[in-house]
Parts: structure tokens; sequence; C-alpha cells
């Protein structure tokens, strides 16, 4: 059962954090466009998910909003040079579709790997 | 209830850890003296002093002085006359073209029929206290840069080379100059302290040196 759950934090977690970085830092005939944001979104979805797994795949409206609105909130304050770097409005339609793209994933692999998230509620 | 406890901090922890991670990524890469800032492509035909309006009006005059803030009334002056800041979407002062941004005005460092290219200046203080109590406070000057299709295109942020690929894209000389690595650009400024200029200017002479 524990072997379930690390195949959905290895899928849904370590493999788009780790695909965003090769992209990121290794891709080289790639369009600017995608190499910029591709990276931001995988690592978007990777955090929700990380989120979702954390609740055993139950929605948690008040932390996928907590996350939402510090993503909206940081962009903001970058824009207005309230905390270093450079806001970008593309940054937060990135993370919106990643985040509800996690979240609409999530009946999906909570059914895929439903036994073992029911095991873990057990006693 | 120690289940639920654990999983909040966990939850805390990926949020911050989320933060931490988007702002490694959009860090202002460029340093102050990155570019040359003393403008030298203005049309020395247009030197004076004048406010141009948002309808594209000029008023021209001797002096321009402008002011904002929390307790300022945002406004600029051509001699004795006021406008709101907000009316006026620029400036020029002898051979220099500011642009309005928010309540501000920034200044022009690269002009050209494709592509603009401006500077905020910002002084930074910071104060840190060691644990033996002693405060110490540096200042810097930090540059925050901005682009601009167009006379009237948007301020588009530029925080380093990815940036200037992304909007130079149509353009494989500017792309290719903008290419290189941290060690090779800084070798580049170093023997030419208006390469990161050139590269714009590169765009803007129809992707020719």
């Amino acid at each position: 059962m524990k072997l379930f759950k690390t195949k959905d934090v290895f899928l849904n977690i370590a493999l788009p954090v780790l695909a965003g970085a090769i992209i990121y830092l290794l891709a080289a005939d790639v369009s600017p466009f995608i190499k910029n944001y591709f990276p931001d979104a995988l690592w978007a979805y990777a955090f929700a998910s990380a989120i979702l797994i954390i609740w055993h795949r139950e929605v948690n409206v008040a932390w996928l909003a907590v996350m939402f609105v510090a993503a909206v909130g940081f962009e903001i304050f970058q824009y207005k040079h309230i905390v270093p770097g450079t806001g970008d409005w593309w940054d937060i339609a990135v993370y919106s579709l990643s985040f509800s793209g996690a979240v609409f994933l999530n009946q999906h692999f909570k059914h895929t790997f439903q036994k073992h998230y029911s095991c873990n509620t057990n006693p | 209830m120690q289940h639920k406890s654990l999983k909040n901090t966990l939850s805390a922890c990926t949020v911050a850890l989320f933060i931490l991670l988007a702002l490694g990524s959009k860090v202002n890469r460029i340093h102050y003296g990155a570019f040359q800032y003393s403008s030298s492509k203005e049309d020395r035909a247009e030197d004076g002093h004048y406010l141009v309006k948002n309808d594209g009006e000029k008023i021209h005059g001797d002096k321009i002085s402008w002011k904002s803030g929390l307790l300022a009334k945002d406004q600029i002056k051509v001699d004795e006359q006021k406008f709101k800041i907000t009316e006026v979407k620029g400036y020029r002062s002898g051979n220099t073209y500011y642009i309005r941004k928010g309540n501000e005005y920034i200044k022009r460092i690269v002009h050209g029929p494709r592509i603009n290219l401006y500077v905020e200046f910002t002084e930074v203080t910071t104060t840190s206290t060691t644990n033996t109590g002693f405060t110490r406070t540096r200042s810097y000057t930090r540059t925050d840069h901005y682009a601009q299709k167009g006379e009237d295109g948007p301020l588009l942020p530029c925080a380093g080379q990815s940036d200037f690929k992304k909007l130079m894209e149509d353009c494989p000389l500017a792309v290719e100059m903008a290419d290189l690595s941290n060690k090779q650009m800084r070798k580049a400024i170093k023997k030419n302290p208006n390469y990161l200029n050139s590269i714009f200017e590169v765009y803007n002479n129809g992707c020719k040196e």
C-alpha cells in the first residue's frame, strides 16, 4: 500500500518537478514561450498535487485557496516591487490552469490509488 | 487531531516552498551598470523640455519637475503649468525621454522603431542586526528594466537574458547576442559596456549590426 502512495507522489509531484527543471535548464531548441511558462505550469501542478496528496486526495478547499491566493498575491507583490522579482500576469494564468488541472484530475488519481488511500485511513 | 495538525503543517510547508521556488525563478538578474544609462539614441532634433500628454499634445517649456507619493499630490509641472501625472504619458528633458510608469517616470535608454528600453532606479536600504546587537545598514541602487514594442506598447518587465530572447525571438542575431553564458556575458560587457544596449540596437536596425 505504501508503494501505491509512492507512485502517486512520483507521478504527480516528482516527475512534473523534474520535467520542469529539465526543460528550464537544458532544453535548447524549444519556443521561448514554452521554455518560460511550461516549467512554471508543471511546478504549479506538482504543488497543487502535493496539497491534494497530503489530504489523501480529499479536496481541501481552504489549503487550495491559500495556495492560489499566495500565488496570485506573490505575482502582484512582485509587480509592485514589494518583493524582489518581476511580476508577470501570464504566470497567474498558467498557475490557475495548472491548479485547475490538478483538481480536475484529482478524482481520477483518487480512484487509481483508491485502495491505498482507503487502507491508509483505516486504523 | 495530531494527524490533522501534521497535514496542516505539511500544507503550510508546501505553500512556503512554492513561494520560495517562484521567487528564485523570477529574481531580477540584471545588475546595476549592466546597461549604458546615458541615452545616445534619441532624436537630437527633438531635444528640449516638453511634456507629452496622453493625446499626444506637446507642452513646451524651460523646466520640468514632478512629484508623487503618499503625502504629495501627484503632479508634473512644465514651468508654472501643472498637470496630473495621469494626464501625461511622458516628458522630454534635454536629450532624455521619460515615460510614465504608474505615478512615476522612468528613463528611456534605447529608442528605435521596433523596441524601446527603459530603466527604473530604486534606492534600497536594508537593515540587519547581528547576534551581538550590532545594526548594519546597507544601501544599493536596484535597477528594473522594461521593454516597449512600438511607441505606445505596454511596458514589459525584463529580468534577464531569457526575457531579451523572448522579446526579440524574430531576430536571430539579437537572440544569438543575448544567448551567452553568465561568464561570456560578463566578458562581453567588460569589453564593450554598450553590449546589452547594442542587442536592442541591432533589433531596431532591422536585425543587422
